[in-house]
C-alpha cells in the first residue's frame, strides 16, 4: 500500500514540475507607503510537496475543508511571524482581507494565499524614513521575494531597497518631501 | 493526424513569410493604416469560418473585465482560458487562427509563439500521464470586441506559457500585458535545434557581460529572485525600479539594450513595434537594467523597467534545468490593454 501510494507521490511530483511551483513556498510581499498608512500585500504560494504542510496549519480542525474562521487565524499567524519596524519603531500590521483557495488547489500548487494587512502610523514628518520587514513565516520550507510599489502619494520618494540572499530581511529608504 | 498537420502548417507558414517576407514588406508609410486593415481581414475571414455557436464562444464584449484577466502561465487544465481551443477547430479554421497570428504579429514574433507552442508539444509527449494536459491543441483564441477599424478591439491567444493581449486602436497595435514563457527552452525539431527564447537570452548575457564594473555592481540586485514581481494577476501595479539607470549606458551598451527590448516589443507587427521601441528609446534616460543570478545564459534574472515599459525574465527552477523553463512578462504601466487609446 505505501508503496502504492509513493508511487502515486512521484507521479503527481513528476507531472507538476513541468507546470507549477513544486518543493517550496513562495511568499511574495508587496509594500505601498503613504504618509499616514503602510499597506501591505501577500501572495503565498505553497508548492505541491510542501502543500500538505501549509494545509496542515492552516486546517487547525483536520475537517479536509478551510473555514473562514481558519482562514482568518493563519492570517493573523502569518503576521505574528513577521518583525516590521518604521524608523527602527515595531509596527504591528492589521488584515484587512484574507481568501484561501480551494484545497484541490492547494494541493495541486496552484493555490494562491492573498493576505491583505495595514499599519497605521502617525502621520510622518518630512524628512528620511526607513521600514524593516523580516519574514519569519515557516522559513524552513519558504523562498521571499519583497518590493515597493511605486507611491501614489506624492508627498512619498521611495528610495534604497536593501535585502538579504533570500529576500527574508528587507529594508526599504524613503523620504517625504515637505 | 491533426496535430501532425497542424504543425506542418506552422512550418509551412513559416517558409512561407520566410521567402516572401509578406509579414515586413509593407513599407511602414503605407503601414498604419494598411496594417490594421490587414489584421481586421485575417479577423474576419477567420471568423467567417466559423459557425454561430463557435462565433458566439469566441466573442466578448470589449469591456469584460473577466475575460481580460483570464490569463496564466499555467496549463489550461489549471487556469481556466474561454474562447476556442485549437483542438476543437477543423483545418481551415486552424490555419485562418495561423494567418491572423501571421498578420497581427512580426515575423520574429509569430516564430516565437509557434515556437512556444511547439515547446508545449514536446512536453505532451514527455508526459505520457496526460495531466496536466499539454500540447499545440491546448491553446485558445478569443476576441473582445468587434475586429474594427474605429473601435478599439482586442485578440487574445494563448494557453500554458504564453497569453498575448493584443490591443487594436485604430492604427495603433499594443502587444502589453503579454507572457512569453518557455519549456523546454531548447528543443530539437525535425532535426533543428529550436530555441524560442534563445536570442534574449544570449543578449541578456551579452549586455550585462558589457557593463563595467561599477555599473555590474549597481545593476546586480543581489538577492535569488524565484520568479517574476509582475506576472499574472498583477495588472495595474507598478514596483519600483531598481538596479542600474540606462542613462550610463554607452552607444554599444544602449545598442545592446535596445535590441533585447526588441525581443518582446517586436513581437507584434512591425509598424506597432517600431512605435513602441520609439517611445522606449525616448524614455532610456528614466529607464532601469537589473540583474540577479549567475552571469551565465539563462541562469539570471533581468528586468527592464522605463516609464513605458517593464520587462522581466525568470528563469525557473522548477524540472531541475533552470536554463530550460523561462517565464517573462511585457508591461507598459501606463498602457496596459491600451487603456491610453482605448478609455474614455
Amino acid at each position: 500500500m505505501k508503496a502504492v501510494l509513493l508511487g502515486c507521490w512521484l507521479v503527481t511530483l513528476t507531472s507538476a514540475s513541468f507546470a507549477h511551483r513544486l518543493d517550496e513556498y513562495l511568499q511574495a510581499t508587496r509594500i505601498a507607503v503613504a504618509t499616514d498608512r503602510i499597506d501591505l500585500t501577500f501572495e503565498l504560494t505553497p508548492g505541491v510537496a510542501v502543500a500538505g504542510h501549509v494545509l496542515g496549519v492552516i486546517d487547525s480542525d483536520r475537517d479536509g475543508r478551510v473555514s473562514d474562521d481558519e482562514g482568518s487565524a493563519y492570517a493573523r499567524r502569518f503576521l505574528k511571524d513577521l518583525n516590521i519596524g518604521l524608523d527602527g519603531k515595531a509596527v504591528a500590521p492589521n488584515v484587512t482581507a484574507v481568501s484561501i483557495p480551494v484545497m484541490q488547489e492547494m494541493r495541486s500548487g496552484t493555490g494562491v494565499i492573498r493576505i491583505r494587512a495595514a499599519c497605521k502610523v502617525v502621520s510622518l514628518n518630512a524628512g528620511k524614513h526607513h521600514l524593516s520587514l523580516t519574514n519569519n513565516h515557516l522559513p524552513a520550507i519558504s523562498v521571499y521575494l519583497v518590493n515597493a510599489l511605486r507611491s501614489k502619494d506624492p508627498a512619498i520618494e521611495i528610495g534604497k531597497q536593501t535585502r538579504d540572499e533570500l529576500q527574508k530581511d528587507y529594508r526599504l529608504e524613503f523620504r517625504v518631501r515637505e | 493526424m491533426q496535430a501532425t498537420s497542424f504543425r506542418n502548417t506552422t512550418l509551412s507558414l513559416l517558409v512561407v513569410c520566410a521567402t516572401f517576407g509578406v509579414l515586413d514588406s509593407v513599407p511602414l508609410a503605407a503601414a498604419s493604416v494598411g496594417q490594421t486593415r490587414q489584421v481586421i481581414a485575417a479577423a474576419n475571414a477567420f471568423l467567417a469560418t466559423l459557425d454561430d455557436a463557435q462565433r458566439d464562444k469566441v466573442s466578448f464584449a470589449f469591456d469584460d473585465a473577466a475575460q481580460r484577466k483570464r490569463w496564466s502561465n499555467l496549463p489550461v487544465g489549471m487556469a481556466e482560458r474561454r474562447g476556442l481551443r485549437l483542438g476543437d477547430l477543423k483545418q481551415n479554421q486552424r490555419d485562418a487562427v495561423l494567418k491572423l497570428l501571421g498578420t497581427v504579429l512580426s515575423k520574429m514574433g509569430y516564430e516565437k509563439v509557434v515556437g512556444i507552442m511547439e515547446s508545449d508539444e514536446v512536453l505532451r509527449k514527455e508526459n505520457s500521464r496526460g495531466t496536466p494536459v499539454f500540447g499545440r491543441d491546448e491553446f485558445f483564441i478569443s476576441f473582445m470586441g468587434k475586429p474594427s477599424a474605429s473601435e478599439p478591439w482586442m485578440i487574445q491567444f494563448g494557453g500554458h506559457h504564453l497569453a498575448l493581449n493584443i490591443t487594436i486602436a485604430g492604427e495603433r497595435g499594443i502587444l502589453t500585458p503579454s507572457l512569453i514563457a518557455v519549456q523546454p527552452a531548447k528543443f530539437v525539431l525535425d532535426g533543428k535545434t529550436v530555441r524560442p527564447m534563445g536570442r534574449e537570452t544570449d543578449m541578456a548575457l551579452e549586455l550585462v557581460n558589457a557593463l563595467s564594473e561599477e555599473q555590474r555592481k549597481q545593476a546586480i540586485l543581489g538577492s535569488q529572485m524565484r520568479d517574476l514581481v509582475l506576472g499574472p494577476g498583477h495588472d495595474g501595479e507598478t514596483i519600483q525600479p531598481e538596479g542600474l539607470k540606462t542613462s550610463t549606458f554607452n552607444e554599444k551598451q544602449t545598442k545592446l539594450l535596445l535590441e533585447l527590448v526588441a525581443e518582446w516589443s517586436g513581437i507584434i507587427h512591425d509598424q506597432a513595434a517600431a512605435v513602441k521601441l520609439a517611445e522606449i528609446k525616448a524614455n532610456l534616460a528614466d529607464t532601469w537594467f537589473a540583474w540577479s543570478g549567475p552571469l551565465e545564459a539563462g541562469k539570471g534574472y533581468f528586468r527592464v523597467q522605463g516609464p513605458t515599459v517593464i520587462i522581466e525574465y525568470a528563469p525557473q527552477k522548477l524540472g531541475g534545468d533552470v536554463t530550460m523553463h523561462i517565464h517573462s512578462m511585457f508591461r507598459d504601466p501606463t498602457n496596459d490593454y491600451g487603456k491610453k487609446f482605448t478609455t474614455k
